[in-house]
């Protein structure tokens, strides 16, 4: 592997240095747009503007949205992190790398609560009225309950793989 | 860690195996839901719809398939570094391909939704279509996320493994 990093240094460099101004910008779009949203849901319920009756269900769920991409900017740069953990010699893992496990429970939280909040702000939108309908549901639960346990799974992951990663450098 | 892992041994062993019957029942399932999709004398003439195939299709591999695969592949991971004995498997030896695919994908699918939502979305507070570009921002953002996300899953995974089997040599 070594040879490997020590042939497209520059690339990886370039690669990182990329992803994490795309991922910083991310995060800042997502955290802005979450503000937003909220201002905007506060905005509608005081009254001062109603959005169209069609549409407020879409509104409604915006702010779900604004979060996942918050969550996205933060793994794009645990990522970043990663990765120069595992390529660069000196490199010590970042804040967000240190409590990547944490940040992986909390979206598996997140996307439960969601889950929630979104079939209980579409009314009917589940009808287990015919076998089909059960069987959508059940789909349903499914991928969401593999999701949870992927993000688990990744948690648990990233909390062993940093102590072999280190070792490794170590012993190199 | 290897104090943990004989600690959490038998934790360990009910997850893979509940990540793997989910995956299992996920793969197959996510066909048959597209095949319900499709049923029913409601939903005849859909396939003219671009945007409802798109939909259906994305939701068949987003919601299913996808999340099947890197349970399958993340179980193997597991196992492969935990165990002593285990090698990788099929579906852990080419998973940055998966990734990548699943990357191609999701930018075509968010050239098709831009080019039929944008105007919806447009709708919605009563601008023209010409203020579409404003509306590409919310397609685009997490689909270069969710990108950069999958090649870098993809660069570590080819990494990685390696570096576990050297571990494990050490060892």
């Amino acid at each position: 592997m070594n040879e490997f990093i020590e042939k497209n240094r520059r690339l990886l460099h370039f690669y990182c240095e990329t992803l994490r101004t795309i991922g910083s910008v991310i995060l800042i779009l997502g955290l802005l747009g979450g503000c937003a949203m909220t201002i905007f849901k506060l905005v509608t319920k005081f009254g001062y503007w109603h959005a169209p009756k069609s549409y407020e269900m879409v509104i409604s769920l915006m702010p779900l949205g604004a979060f996942n991409i918050i969550f996205y900017g933060l793994a794009i740069l645990g990522l970043v992190q990663f990765i120069r953990y595992l390529v660069e010699e000196d490199y010590k893992p970042g804040w967000i790398l240190r409590h990547g496990d944490m940040f992986f429970y909390l979206y598996a939280l997140f996307i439960i609560l969601s889950v929630v909040w979104v079939y209980t702000t579409i009314p009917g939108f589940l009808s287990p009225s015919s076998y089909i309908g059960v069987f959508k549901i059940l789909m349903i639960v499914f991928s969401i309950t593999v999701r949870v346990l992927i993000l688990v799974g990744f948690g648990q992951i990233l909390r062993r793989i940093l102590p072999v990663i280190e070792e490794s450098k170590s012993l190199v | 860690m290897k104090e943990f892992i004989e600690k959490n041994r038998r934790f360990l062993k009910l997850y893979c195996i509940a990540t793997q019957i989910i995956a299992w029942v996920l793969l197959p399932g996510g066909c048959v839901w597209f095949i319900f999709f499709f049923s029913g004398p409601r939903r005849s003439g859909i396939f003219e719809r671009g945007d409802a195939l798109l939909y259906a299709l994305s939701s068949m591999i987003y919601d299913f398939m996808f999340p099947g695969l890197i349970a399958l592949g993340l179980a193997q991971f597991i196992r492969y570094l935990f165990g002593s004995e285990h090698k990788p498997g099929g579906i852990l030896r080419h998973g940055e391909k998966i990734f990548y695919m699943y990357a191609g994908f999701l930018i075509v699918k968010t050239y098709f939704k831009c080019f039929w939502y944008s105007a919806w979305y447009a709708e919605i507070i009563g601008e023209s279509t010409f203020s579409r570009l404003l509306f590409m921002q919310p397609f685009i953002l997490p689909t270069v996320a969710k990108v950069l996300i999958l090649v870098g899953l993809g660069q570590i995974l080819r990494r990685i493994l390696p570096v576990i089997e050297e571990s494990k040599t050490l060892v």
